[in-house]
């Protein structure tokens, strides 16, 4: 069988070819929703004020290039592309010196592959890929520096011949590549999490709440606030906050929102979170806040929903201007464009505000909350976030205060209660046995009841909290 | 003779006429027809909405003398130009004749003229202000900046750059001096810069004195003493509604500091908690001090619609160190209604300008707020209506040098956003129609998504030195 020798230009033309495959694969099949993410936290605009703001600030140019890039990541096999290149490119930098300069370089490729690791141990969180436009922008220097230097001194070191075995060539290579690959998806479990979290953040954004229940384990939820508000919001989107709350971490007043936090996945969700409360000034509010997180001070994803919102209030000016404003960033065109239509069908009309006599402050859950519930009496949504959180809290008084204004619009005549409310009011009367003349218990709910304190009663109260885990009475033993 | 400005590569464009006539006046912006300006303001570059091409004709005393071609519907007006023709029309009117050609006007279309009243009077030449996200609770990149209204030259003073969470607010200078300034740098290592006399030093209000917080300023006009309110702001937001969030005090005094001596002057009655003092502001003699006060024999805890602020006076001292003991009501909220804030005295000390509000202290989130002005030589009300949008809130202003001009912030282009306007006050104290703080391209001001804070005349370009940036500069 003949063998085939490579050139050692086209053998790390090959190699160059694999490891971006490699990492392409990597990034997009571990990673696409962080991949979207970046593009939503970063922004680009040919605007001046973007231009000679990266003119002042430390980011700077590999800032600037870094955010131009960042656009093209709303499609993940592009953004995959290009983290991988980032990898890559240092790797075919190096490998070129090694050629120009070594005698025999076919055997040393491997000294270039040293280069990947060190980049790729820090390549997830370079949000702004600053450090990897500067890391290939040092290597490319340098090979240009390397190359014309080659070109007249001519020279070839030579290296010791154990240094060019095969072996040594496959050994290094392969660790290097798996080194990489476990910095990128292994080592650090913040990066597995990212990926989750944006996810969810895309199906949220979505609205399917279904997917978002699939994904969230109860055990999940207790251990991570961000999954388990996204659990909460979808249970209370589907109607399913009054049977499951409990068991996808709700455990207070604060278990809905987030607050006093600059992390701009929280101020993501929070933002979700009015959207769908249909609290627009929140939304607005969250989504500045959720863009003063980027380094120029806004984001794509922000920019976006403050479009989107503001298109919804029918308010022309402010829907213009951010349209206006994406229309100045590469990727962003039919975006725009497909919204066009709607803005021109509210140019004459009036802006869409609600409520502007009777204002909702925006202040500690049950607050905001409860003026929404006084002028949507009728709608289950904001009640079972209210009621639930009272429940959290064990507030007993005025969980019933608001069971008790609500009854009449939401569960009249005997219409049976949610679980978790039966289950509080039948605990309720423990101490106050009136209000069981006041609501609805099912006889399933008593006979239930019946036997969880006849269990705790006689012994078996981690079988009956075992039992009724998603209760109330397990919630507040 | 007329200067023709072709704008386009030669040959492209040339001078049309338009097919027809029409008797509309065009739909500018920003709307410059029939303002007032100084004659060395930068050129009102304008756009027309939908227009492929357009040409704009400024006459002065019927004679044609500057012809612009503009392109994508802008008409970009050569600066050079502009300042000779603006220095001939000192005192008159320019005709502006403007034709547009587009889809629907293939052969163009001459619009009803114009016309831009040019004053004699000069403005200053520069005007500071911040600018801002209007996120409300966080900031990233945020700075104050300096703008030269003879030409677009926009620079920053200082920036918090190099210390994100530092927050730069309210700033100020003496008698419109580029020479020194102040303001306010809060964050970790945050205190009160202080560039006097070419030296730089930061203040710790929070320890000397009674150790208060200092927000608004009011820079005496002698340059010894800056008279501060010490507040402690709050803010609520609203879920919902047009007025998205309110900005209110639970607790304000004002307080005097000596720059000469260190110390931090206080007069008991301005430290009382059943009132409320903020916004100071000296007349230009430095004689009396102006401000806003709410008083209540019992001060809500939180905040109360009901909160109205009257404006006062009190004379002052400055060999003595000393306020007057007669305090002068010059508007009384509880009878003429509403809140006023942010009380302006004009140069020549005949006029003083407020921002009018329902309720609080806050205005520029209120929508209702407008300007308004008492001549403080008959006390009586004068109508600077022309001057406030109906719609959308017109707040923090601040008057030039001669008392002829005033810059302040207003929200009419989109509700949101605090832009500039610059107003004119005739000899005879007759308001004149604002124009937009004009921009090199004129949709610069719908684009921009950060707000015009607190703007001030000042009398040149100030040369903050780099090492400012250090005195507040945090890790954090």
């Amino acid at each position: 069988m003949k063998k085939i020798s490579l050139a050692p230009g086209r053998l790390l033309a090959i190699l160059s070819a694999l490891l971006l495959l490699i990492f392409w694969a990597v990034w997009f099949f571990c990673y696409p929703n962080f991949l979207i993410w970046l593009e939503g936290y970063s922004y680009f605009s040919t605007l001046p004020d973007f231009t000679s703001l990266y003119g002042s600030i430390p980011e700077g140019i590999p800032g600037y290039i870094g955010a131009f890039l960042h656009q093209f990541y709303k499609w993940p096999a592009l953004g995959a592309l290009i983290q991988a290149f980032f990898a890559v490119w240092p790797v075919v930098c190096a490998g070129v010196i090694v050629i120009r300069i070594f005698e025999e370089p076919k055997g040393l490729i491997w000294i270039a592959f040293l280069v990947l690791p060190i980049y790729i141990y820090r390549q997830f969180w370079d949000l702004l890929i600053y450090f990897g436009v500067i890391y290939s922008a040092v290597a490319t220097v340098l090979m240009l520096l390397v190359l014309v230097a080659a070109a007249i001194w001519k020279p070839s070191l030579k290296m010791p011949e154990f240094l060019k075995n095969r072996w040594l060539n496959l050994v290094v290579m392969l660790a290097s590549v798996i080194c990489s690959v476990y910095f990128l998806t292994g080592l650090d479990p913040r990066n597995r999490r990212q990926e989750e979290i944006t996810r969810l953040e895309n199906l949220g954004q979505n609205g399917q709440w279904q997917e978002i229940l699939s994904l969230v384990t109860p055990k999940d939820a207790k251990q991570d606030q961000l999954k388990s508000r996204y659990a909460l919001l979808a249970l209370a989107e589907t109607g399913y906050l009054t049977e499951y709350a409990f068991r996808y971490g709700l455990s207070g007043l604060d278990s809905f929102l987030f607050y006093d936090t600059p992390d701009p996945l929280c101020l993501n969700f929070n933002a979700l979170f009015y959207q769908c409360m249909d609290m627009h000034n929140a939304v607005i509010q969250q989504s500045y806040q959720q863009g003063v997180q980027s380094v120029p001070g806004i984001g794509f994803a922000s920019l976006r929903r403050l479009a989107d919102t503001y298109i919804e209030l029918k308010d022309y000016e402010l829907a213009r201007k951010y349209l206006d404003i994406l229309a100045h960033s590469t990727c962003h065109r039919a975006w725009v464009k497909e919204r066009l239509p709607k803005l021109e069908s509210i140019k004459r009309e009036e802006p869409a505000y609600q409520y502007d006599e009777h204002k909702a402050l925006i202040a500690d859950f049950p607050h905001t909350i409860s003026s929404m519930v006084d002028r949507n009496v009728e709608n289950r949504k904001y009640t079972d976030l209210l009621l639930c959180a009272y429940l959290a809290n064990e507030d007993g008084d005025k969980f019933l205060n608001i069971l008790r204004y609500i009854t009449p619009y939401q569960y009249p005549e005997g219409t049976p209660l949610p679980r978790l409310y039966e289950e509080a009011v039948i605990l309720i009367s423990m101490v106050n046995p009136e209000v069981l003349s006041e609501f609805h218990i099912s006889e399933q709910t008593r006979a239930r009841f019946s036997d969880y304190v006849s269990m705790m009663n006689t012994g078996r109260g981690t079988q009956a909290l075992k039992k009724y885990a998603d209760t109330y009475w397990a919630y507040s033993y | 003779m007329a200067v023709i400005q072709l704008l386009c590569p030669a040959g492209c464009c040339r001078w049309d006429e338009a097919a027809v006539r029409s008797d509309e006046s065009p739909v500018i912006f920003p709307d410059y027809k029939d303002v007032t300006v100084p004659y060395n303001i930068a050129p009102l570059n304008f756009m027309i909405e939908g227009a492929d091409r357009l040409q704009a004709r400024f006459i002065l005393d019927g004679k044609s003398s500057l012809d612009v071609i503009g392109k994508d519907g802008i008409v970009d007006i050569p600066e050079k130009e502009w300042t000779g023709l603006l220095e001939q029309a000192k005192g008159a009117k320019l005709t502006v004749e403007v034709s547009m050609w587009n889809d629907e006007h293939p052969d163009g279309v001459a619009f009803k003229p114009f016309e831009v009243n040019v004053s004699g009077n000069k403005i200053d030449a520069w005007v500071a202000y911040r600018l801002i996200e209007p996120g409300y609770e966080g900031w990233r990149q945020l700075g104050l900046y300096q703008r030269n209204l003879e030409s677009f030259e926009e620079t920053a003073i200082v920036t918090n750059k190099d210390a994100t969470t530092t927050c730069l607010n309210c700033h100020h200078f003496p008698a419109y001096s580029s020479e020194s300034m102040m303001f306010h740098a809060r964050g970790a290592n945050g205190g009160t810069i202080l560039y006097h006399n070419g030296e730089l030093s930061k203040i710790d209000f929070k320890s000397i004195g009674p150790k208060k917080n200092t927000t608004y300023p009011a820079w005496h006009p002698e340059g010894r003493f800056i008279a501060f309110s010490a507040n402690t702001t709050h803010q609520v937001f609203y879920g919902e509604g047009r007025q998205p969030v309110e900005v209110f005090d639970t607790a304000s005094d004002l307080l005097l500091y000596d720059i000469g001596t260190g110390e931090v002057l206080t007069d008991p009655r301005f430290l009382t908690e059943q009132a409320l003092e903020t916004f100071p502001a000296w007349s230009p003699d430095g004689r009396y001090l102006y401000f806003s006060s709410y008083q209540a024999p019992q001060l809500p805890v939180y905040f109360s619609d009901s909160m109205n602020y009257d404006l006062l006076r009190v004379s002052f001292d400055s060999s003595s160190r000393t306020f007057g003991e007669k305090i002068d009501t010059l508007y009384n909220a509880e009878v003429q209604g509403g809140s006023a804030s942010h009380p302006r005295v004009s140069a020549d000390g005949r006029y003083l300008l407020y921002t009018w509000s329902q309720y609080g202290t806050f205005p520029v989130w209120h929508r209702e707020a407008d300007l308004q002005m008492i001549d403080l030589e008959t006390m009586a009300p004068v109508d600077v209506s022309v001057w406030n949008d109906a719609e959308e809130a017109d707040s923090y202003h601040s008057w030039s040098s001669d008392g002829r001009w005033v810059v302040y912030g207003s929200r009419r282009l989109d509700g949101r956003f605090t832009r500039l306007f610059i107003a004119h006050l005739d000899g005879s104290g007759v308001p004149c129609k604002p124009f937009l703080l004009p921009q090199k391209d004129p949709r610069h001001n719908a684009w921009r998504f950060k707000s015009f804070n607190v703007p001030e005349f000042i009398d040149g370009k100030v040369e903050l030195p780099k090492e400012a940036g250090n005195l507040f500069y945090s890790e954090e």
